[in-house]
């Protein structure tokens, strides 16, 4: 790295500390720090949502795979673009319909009761809790393969800005530095592309001199192994705490629509760019790691000034990741867990100095098991396995179809936890099955029947208030 | 087909990314910079 390269890293840090500052003075209460005062409009949304769902894994992972396997990786990674476009449609303009809702446990306490909101939100804590463990150690993963600095202050200094911008400006600064993030992993991974298309003499000549497989549909995978990682991307992230937060912080269900909608379209032709990275690293440098192919990339065909730039969206990827989960945990301990069963009468100037408290331990918690015992960070990931199969199944029939017995949700992510904890690591996945898809099966299953068995003879009205449609304005 | 969406996509994403970040940029002038006055 030249110091023109590290002036234009330093600026990115410097850039996400300025608006972190710059945000601090729109936030006067919790609603503010969790929701942006629901002031989001649907380009914001869509630059935010997309910045926090593209992580590591869309990214360096994508193109590592396609660097192994070829395009097949990114056609199962195309499941979630699918997803996010469904959920875009038919569930985030719904979401809008619950007034004053921060997290998803404020839409199953309303249909399911306070149980249901107290396992929703220690789901929700766990699984955040795993992912911001791994995208604390993915900043010095990239940082290392990159500029070769060591690990530990990488982590230091990385998730130090993502706790202090996190912790003063909320949801607001969370958003903010999105947009910022985004546009450095939207521009600098596609020039990278470009230009490394053009080191291997042109598009043609690229896509002949990798194998056949690598450009096919299947690769060299089987069907069963297609389907089992399609169907992982398609309910794995469903509606997890921040996308659902990001969700309640639009204004209106038109601008939830179109900003979804937008984002996983967006999401399908990212994860072409970063798998066809993956490409351009197989011609030109066979036989390194293929989690190698991007930050090779990155150092050896960047010319001078772009290697910090691209340094700064790779670390874009993963920071705006962390604080979004980071911003998530503090919302959904203080809305699901603190309030409703620690202290009720906490006003809302309380909650919102508990948060940026519970921003800080969290992110410092983080960064410590991170550095010290990352085999924390790793039990904590399991919880993300349970995420589709506990929640997502009575969130929709809650939200399309206004569900309300409470004993079908607690019934259905009991079963579904059980049976995925029980696939996956009692049994170890027989005949292929996925723990995921043999837990969701489960989750469907019961909460159908046991919501058929306790159905009112006449569904109530619902009690949510309508919040009207910017149309309707 | 490839080699043509080996240059169309990334331009796409080029092109949509900055059009979003100037919407971005404006909103963050008026609802960061400038307080949201019109709220």
């Amino acid at each position: 790295m030249t110091l023109l390269d590290w002036a234009l890293l330093a600026l990115y840090f410097g850039g996400l500390v300025l608006i972190g500052v710059q945000t601090i003075k729109r936030i006067e209460d919790s609603h503010d720090f969790a929701v942006a005062g629901n002031r989001i409009v649907w380009p914001v949304f869509f630059g935010s949502l997309a910045a926090a769902f593209l992580g590591g894994g869309a990214s360096i992972g994508n193109a590592g795979a396609a660097y192994a396997d070829g395009y097949v990786y990114m056609f199962a990674f195309f499941a979630f673009a699918v997803q996010t476009l469904l959920v875009g449609a038919f569930v985030a303009p719904r979401l809008k319909r619950y007034a004053g809702a921060h997290t998803v446990g404020d839409v199953m306490d309303e249909h399911y009761g306070r149980a249901a909101r107290l396992l929703t939100g220690v789901l929700s804590i766990a699984l955040c809790a795993g992912i911001l463990g791994a995208q604390a150690l993915a900043i010095g993963t990239v940082v290392n393969a990159t500029i070769k600095v060591e690990t530990v202050p990488a982590i230091l200094i990385g998730m130090g800005i993502v706790v202090l911008y996190s912790t003063f400006g909320g949801a607001w600064a969370v958003i903010q530095t999105d947009m910022l993030q985004f546009v450095f992993l939207g521009v600098f991974l596609p020039v990278a592309l470009l230009i490394g298309i053009a080191k291997s003499g042109g598009a043609a000549e690229l896509v002949a001199s990798v194998p056949d497989l690598h450009t096919s549909f299947l690769g060299n995978w089987t069907w069963v192994a297609f389907v089992g990682v399609f169907v992982a991307f398609l309910l794995g992230e469903t509606l997890v705490p921040p996308y659902a937060q990001r969700t309640f912080s639009t204004p209106d269900s038109r601008h939830a629509r179109i900003g979804m909608m937008l984002s996983g379209v967006f999401a399908f032709a990212f994860f072409f760019v970063a798998a066809s990275l993956g490409l351009v690293a197989l011609n030109l440098f066979p036989g390194i790691a293929a989690d190698q192919a991007l930050p090779t990339i990155v150092m050896e065909l960047m010319p001078v000034g772009l290697v910090g730039l691209l340094v700064a969206a790779l670390l874009a990827v993963v920071m705006s990741t962390a604080s979004s989960y980071l911003n998530s945990i503090a919302v959904v301990f203080t809305k699901d867990i603190y309030q409703p069963f620690v202290n009720p009468d906490v006003g809302p100037r309380q909650r919102l100095w508990m948060e940026r408290a519970l921003s800080v331990v969290v992110g410092a918690g983080a960064t410590v098991f991170a550095v010290t015992v990352p085999s924390i960070v790793d039990a904590l990931l399991y919880s993300y396995s349970l995420w589709a199969p506990t929640v997502i199944i009575p969130l929709l029939g809650a939200v399309l179809f206004n569900v309300r017995s409470s004993a079908a949700a607690l019934a259905a992510i009991v079963a579904g936890g059980t049976v995925t904890a029980v696939w996956t690591w009692g049994v170890n996945e027989p005949f292929g099955v996925t723990g995921l898809i043999a837990g969701v099966l489960a989750n469907l299953v019961t909460f159908a029947a046991v919501a058929a068995a306790t159905r009112p003879p006449s569904a109530p009205a619902p009690s949510v208030v309508p919040v009207p449609t910017s149309e309707e304005i | 087909m490839l080699p043509f969406l080996l240059y169309a996509v990334p331009v796409l994403v080029i092109v949509v990314t900055l059009y979003i970040g100037f919407l971005g940029w404006k909103f963050y002038l008026d609802e960061v910079v400038r307080g949201g006055d019109a709220q």
